[in-house]
């Protein structure tokens, strides 16, 4: 098949493809982006105009289910068993005797972005440095300094409304934080009360009208897709102004199948599906790989194992430590409206912020995050029972749902890791990902801590009993997934060096969370994926002048 | 974190066609049967208290029928539900369900609500609930009495910073 030749093909359209594409192109490049999943159109294809909003997540036109599989997770001990997932209404929800599995990540231009809250986070400085300073995990090698131009430029294209300032990190959002909503501000009692600084989170949601979008109107549902593009998401921020350049064209519905790599560790081609159903190639002088921590080793391993000289391509996998606990506030409150995740607390953010354990957590208001702010949702789970009794207590209760959340630090661990299923393949008979994930016991203490400081929170807020936990114990968790194609200053320890160029492959980056060496204390990773790949971009583009690539 | 729909359609912990028919109904019930208990059951799970109509009136029994006509094994699990409700009604010397008196039908919704989770009755009650509730509050009829002004788009929740307002 004849190949069509590029300056750059960027494999993916999330937060890291995305920005990668928006900075190459800007440089001059012409750029080929490809990603597997659909465009969604965020006039027509959103459906929070609807009766029926309630009843569906994302309104995905290509289903994440089934895409990967799962090894058998570890097994449940009674030891943790206060960290379950339940429900006062529907009971224990993870009822095997291993953690529940389940995958769900939007595909399509924009990726995740689509359907996240828009947490905007810098990495706190300490989070880079696990292994000198703690003897865990591993370095970055790069600091917060070198990224923090990089946070500056995300910020501003994205439109990243919040605070000047958070623990060891300046800021430069461009645009100011949100007011915090009713419900969260008697949250934030809830917060001072168990010893914590509550402040205005940093969202990706405009907090006035900015780069031709409007503010954001506080309906609380980013997760469903955002229909008025005050959401940062990356298909209307760094694909839109890619594409705008007139160098950079998008291709939607197409999935990579495998990158071939060439004499002289010159990558040499792409070869994707077409729409038609026959496999084509591209060329380009430079190919970057931002398909995230569970598509992207899978990529270059069903490309004979591409980039893997260290043998770490889908090692070191790690997911999202978090927990959610929800109850009642006696007050009316509203609590469906405002911005998901509009409140957050740092204070036990950097790596030694939890007496006994290495790694951090953060908390925020998460009624949006656990899905309790509309009438199915209190039908079903918040409120027992059946029949006039039932009426009357959603008549008093809806809408007085307080709910915290915590995420925290996920250690990479020997036994989480990313490999080829050696029996289910995909549509185009190659292998799916297969996902191992592991808690150890710091992990679990980490969560524990979590709990207990979550339960604090509600109760100093005035609430009554949790009725509703939701946990990793016993519910893998895919929201942030990092790690498997590690950055690193030695090709026997890493996949990539700083700037996410292969160790061998010249011309072969990566732009998306497989890079992170640690996933942090519980930051957002979306805005430290674009940091990265705005700062490979640059690199890219700057060997590309002197004639390197 | 957000709790899938997934994981809360597994929270329910019962597959509805892993659990043999004859452990967990009565013999006489697993006969198939028409769903005339249907509404009627409905109707007293949601019932019409004045302020806000019963489920059959906002279609939550079409709804269940339409789902059941798409799923074999939902439409067993609604037929031997019914047929139970049936059965227990005609103990009482009633035809059916649907002729018993309001009291004596929320007596038996009381039992069906009350049965373990690994039978056939606490399936019945926990799957019928899910769903209905979803259908009923899923439409916008349902919303006035919460004080809901929903849906979220296109008018947002501009007041999000105040304390909420409610209809008189």
């Amino acid at each position: 098949m004849a190949a069509e030749s590029h300056d750059a093909v960027v494999i993916g359209a999330g937060a890291g493809g995305g920005a990668a594409a928006w900075a190459l192109s800007k440089a001059g490049m012409r750029v080929l982006v490809l990603e597997a999943g659909p465009r969604y159109d965020p006039f027509s294809d959103y459906r929070l105009h609807r009766a029926d909003w309630e009843r569906t997540g994302f309104p995905e036109k290509l289903t994440s289910d089934g895409r990967q599989t799962f090894a058998p997770l570890q097994r449940l001990r009674p030891r943790w068993d206060h960290l379950r997932t339940r429900n006062h209404v529907l009971g224990a929800v993870a009822t095997g005797r291993r953690r529940a599995v389940g995958y769900s990540h939007v595909v399509g231009v924009g990726g995740s972005t689509l359907h996240y809250s828009g947490e905007a986070h810098r990495l706190h400085p300490d989070a880079f440095s696990l292994d000198s300073r703690f003897g865990v995990g591993a370095d970055w090698p790069i600091g917060y300094d070198d990224l923090a131009p990089f946070y500056d430029l995300a910020e501003k294209l994205i439109g990243v409304a919040g605070p000047d300032s958070a623990p060891g990190r300046r800021r430069c959002a461009p645009l100011p934080a949100h007011p915090l909503s009713y419900a969260s501000r008697r949250l934030a009692d809830g917060f001072r009360g168990a010893g914590l600084t509550p402040e205005a989170n940093s969202l990706a949601a405009l907090s006035q009208p900015y780069d031709g979008r409007p503010g954001c109107n506080y309906c609380g549902n980013c997760a469903r897709g955002c229909p008025r593009m005050d959401k940062g998401s990356a298909d209307v921020t760094f694909i839109r102004h890619a594409e705008a350049t007139g160098r950079c064209r998008v291709l939607a519905d197409t999935p990579v199948l495998r990158i071939e790599g060439g004499p002289g560790d010159t990558v040499t081609r792409v070869i994707h599906a077409g729409a038609d159903g026959a496999r084509h190639a591209v060329t380009a002088r430079v190919v970057v790989v931002a398909c995230g921590a569970v598509e992207t080793p899978r990529l270059l391993l069903n490309s004979d194992g591409l980039a893997n000289e260290s043998g770490l391509v889908g090692r070191h996998f790690m997911e999202t430590l978090a927990w959610t606990a929800s109850a009642l506030h006696p007050d009316p409150l509203g609590s469906h409206r405002g911005l998901p995740s509009d409140l957050i607390a740092w204070d036990h953010n950097t790596p030694d912020g939890i007496a006994g354990v290495i790694g951090g957590c953060r908390f925020s208001s998460a009624v949006h995050e656990a899905g309790l702010i509309g009438p199915i949702a209190y039908a079903r789970r918040v409120v027992g029972g059946w029949g006039t009794a039932h009426k009357a207590a959603m008549r008093a209760e809806f809408g007085r749902v307080l709910s915290v959340g915590a995420i925290g630090e996920f250690l990479p661990h020997p036994e989480s890791f990313i490999d080829l299923d050696p029996l289910e393949t995909d549509p185009h008979g190659l292998p799916k990902a297969r996902l191992r994930s592991y808690l150890d016991d710091m992990a679990l203490e980490r969560l524990a801590f979590m709990a207990a400081k979550s339960a604090e929170v509600l109760a100093a807020a005035g609430c009554g009993p949790i009725f509703e936990t939701v946990s990793s114990y016993d519910n893998f968790q895919a929201t942030h997934v990092f790690g498997t194609c590690r950055m690193g200053d030695r090709p026997e320890t890493s996949v990539t060096d700083s700037f996410g160029r292969s160790h061998r492959w010249r011309n072969l980056f990566i732009a998306d969370a497989s890079l992170f060496p640690t996933s942090g204390g519980g930051e957002g990773p979306s805005l430290t994926i674009a940091a990265l790949a705005l700062r490979s971009a640059g690199h890219i583009a700057d060997l590309a002048r002197s004639g390197a690539l | 974190m957000r709790l899938s729909r997934r994981l809360l359609l597994t929270a329910l912990a019962w597959s509805l066609g892993g659990l043999p028919a004859r452990r967990l109904w009565p013999r006489a019930a697993q006969a198939a049967a028409p769903l005339t208990a249907l509404g009627p059951y409905l109707d007293i799970l949601i019932p019409d208290d004045g302020a806000s109509p019963a489920a059959t009136a906002l279609g939550v029994e079409a709804a269940l029928r339409e789902r059941a006509g798409a799923d074999p094994a939902y439409q067993k699990l609604l037929a031997l539900g019914c047929a139970a409700l049936d059965q227990a009604a005609r103990a009482q010397g009633a035809d059916d369900f649907a002729a018993l008196q309001p009291g004596a039908q929320r007596a038996l919704v009381a039992r069906l609500a009350a049965a373990g989770s690994d039978t056939g009755a606490g399936v019945f009650f926990a799957r019928t609930r899910w769903d209905a509730m979803d259908a009923y509050y899923g439409r916008a009829e349902s919303w006035p009495m919460l004080g809901y002004d929903g849906p979220p788009q296109p008018d947002g929740f501009m007041d999000f910073a105040s304390p909420p307002g409610r209809p008189e």
